[in-house]
């Protein structure tokens, strides 16, 4: 749906890419280890609780599995290789941040992922992509 | 003089000439018949100094063409008999806004439209309700009115959601909600201001305003309150400001938080300057959800300048299917016009006033790895997001029936764990391949 509180500059480059909540994983934090996303939940996952396995504003786990329903058929959430494409753009964000950055102008007419920088690979086995927000 | 004949001079002045005055009062003089300006007789006009606006004017329909009765009549209780008060009700519209020579087309789209039928809202909720296969279900408010199905779904809708629909009779239900509803003067209608009470009438307007699309588009997707910067917030009526609960509060007792508004609304703009009048009132089809009779998009304002004048030229939207070179289809028209500097501008209905329309920025919206964003997952700042909504039926109590106006056994109430304003969560909508797009990134909404 249109929310209806359009403005005229959009979201932050990081409100989408770095932030568990945009990409349906609900308020927490990403881990990047060992080449891999993992998510922290802010809320609790315990069963006990609501007698439901996933934070209750999870709307989808990192594995890409839908965890609600949706009013549509034809709505869904990211899949695991969409939200991994969308996340990686948040790790080069911390020294890219800047869309004229040469770099992201390429990411973005190409759509293509640069090779790997020095920097990154040198916090590439334990990076912490804390959202700014939680 | 003698008694008698004075005891009958008495009777004739105290009593009969004061009967026979009275009675000359309510029958209209015959001369000076009032007529409109075709000529035809209505002799409401005699006794009733109502003004509506100046296309239904007084002496332009007369009042029996909208209110029926009988403008022949000279007394009151003979012409009065058979009118109707508000001659927009949807029961009986057919035969006064849509009479011929007025609003034929109008009327009969508006019956088959999704804000007088409710079959989206009714066909969704029985299908997530597991009384329906799918949710597009043929299934109006008339048919639930009419008909006897019962169920759970249909209890909850008849009790939580049927005051939103146009065909509710206008003060039919109490309080707040005795607002709602009116059929065609459910949104053609606004108060004049400053009018002397006897020539009060309700203006019919085709500047719909927004106040009238308030009185229900105020829940759920909460997108008239978003619209205007106003957050739906949590119950507790807080933040307390000076120890005391939080001022700000809406008439059906709803806390709320102001927000940053839309930047249309702070521009100016309404409800109907985006929303066209197919989209509002139908085409005529049954359709099953809003997606299928929306016509506008984003792009449809902000486009190139060459997109722009074709469209200011034909004064309507293109479209899509007849842009790829398809069968044309008629659609509505778009208050856009070319001004004498060759800008194209969107002329407000409210303000009246040009309103720039810009296209997007290639380099940040026509990327390749944008490509496929709408336009709102980027520049729709924030979202009321509603978390854990649960219902609780009670069968123990009443509870008002608002399609019938009665109280009925079993009740209902609607809880929910926690509301936010947040950004928007993003995810898929897959489109139709064969329009080109296979899918795009829109905003989801929980809740």
């Amino acid at each position: 749906m249109d929310p209806h509180t359009t403005q005229r500059n959009g979201r932050s480059c990081k409100d989408c890419h770095s932030n568990p909540k945009t990409v349906g994983l609900g308020r927490g934090s990403i881990v990047f280890r060992k080449g891999e996303f993992g998510f922290v939940p802010a809320l609790s996952n315990s069963p006990l609780l609501l007698g439901i396995e996933h934070p209750l504003d999870s709307a989808a786990g990192v594995d890409g599995a839908m965890l609600v329903n949706s009013s549509r058929p034809f709505l869904r959430t990211f899949s695991q290789q969409e939200m991994v494409k969308i996340l990686e753009v948040g790790l080069c964000l911390a020294c890219h941040e800047d869309p004229k950055d040469q770099m992201m102008l390429d990411w973005l007419k190409s759509g293509r992922k640069p090779e790997k920088c020095s920097t990154f690979n040198r916090f590439i086995h334990n990076l912490f992509i804390s959202s700014e927000k939680y | 003089m003698n008694p008698t004949l004075f005891s009958l001079l008495l009777f004739h002045v105290c009593i009969l000439l004061p009967i026979f005055g009275y009675a000359a009062t309510q029958r209209v003089p015959t001369t000076n018949i009032p007529k409109t300006f075709s000529g035809q007789v209505d002799m409401c006009l005699a006794c009733h100094f109502e003004e509506p606006d100046k296309a239904h004017g007084r002496h332009v329909l007369g009042c029996s063409e909208c209110h029926m009765g009988n403008p022949l009549a000279g007394e009151k209780k003979k012409a009065h008999r058979g009118m109707i008060r508000n001659p927009g009700e949807l029961s009986v519209a057919r035969g006064t806004c849509g009479q011929t020579g007025c609003h034929v087309n109008e009327v009969d789209w508006v019956k088959n439209s999704l804000m007088a039928t409710n079959r989206g809202i009714i066909s969704t909720l029985r299908y997530y309700w597991g009384e329906a296969a799918d949710q597009n279900e043929v299934i109006t408010v008339r048919s639930i009115r009419q008909g006897n199905l019962t169920s759970p779904a249909i209890d909850y809708f008849r009790k939580m959601c049927g005051s939103c629909h146009v065909g509710l009779e206008k003060g039919k239900l109490p309080d707040f909600l005795s607002q709602k509803g009116g059929g065609c003067t459910a949104c053609h209608n606004d108060v004049p201001e400053g009018v002397a009470k006897e020539k009060r009438h309700v203006r019919i307007t085709k500047f719909v305003p927004m106040k009238n699309c308030l009185k229900c588009h105020n829940r759920s997707g909460r997108i008239g309150l978003s619209y205007q910067g106003i957050y739906e917030s949590e119950g507790y009526a807080t933040p307390f400001i000076d120890g005391e609960f939080s001022p700000y509060i809406l008439e059906d007792g709803r806390f709320y938080l102001p927000m940053l508004p839309d930047v249309h609304h702070a521009k100016g703009l309404i409800c109907i300057d985006c929303h066209t009048q197919k989209e509002v009132m139908g085409d005529g089809h049954i359709r099953a959800h809003i997606e299928e009779q929306v016509e506008i998009e984003c792009s449809t304002c902000h486009r190139s300048s060459k997109g722009l004048k074709e469209m200011a030229e034909r004064n309507g939207l293109i479209h899509p299917n007849e842009a790829e070179g398809g069968e044309r289809q008629p659609l509505s028209r778009i208050n856009v016009k070319q001004l004498e500097n060759g800008e194209v501008v969107l002329i407000g209905k409210a303000d009246r006033r040009p309103h720039p329309l810009r296209a997007p920025v290639p380099d940040k919206c026509n990327t390749g790895a944008h490509s496929r964003l709408a336009c709102k997952a980027c520049h729709a700042t924030w979202v009321p997001q509603c978390y854990g909504c649960h219902v609780r039926a009670d069968k123990g109590e009443e509870q008002l029936d608002k399609l019938t106006g009665k109280m009925t056994p079993g009740s209902w109430t609607e809880f929910r764990s926690f509301i936010r304003y947040e950004s928007p969560m993003l995810g898929i909508r897959q489109m139709d391949k064969s329009k080109g797009s296979s899918s795009k990134v829109v905003i989801l909404v929980p809740g």
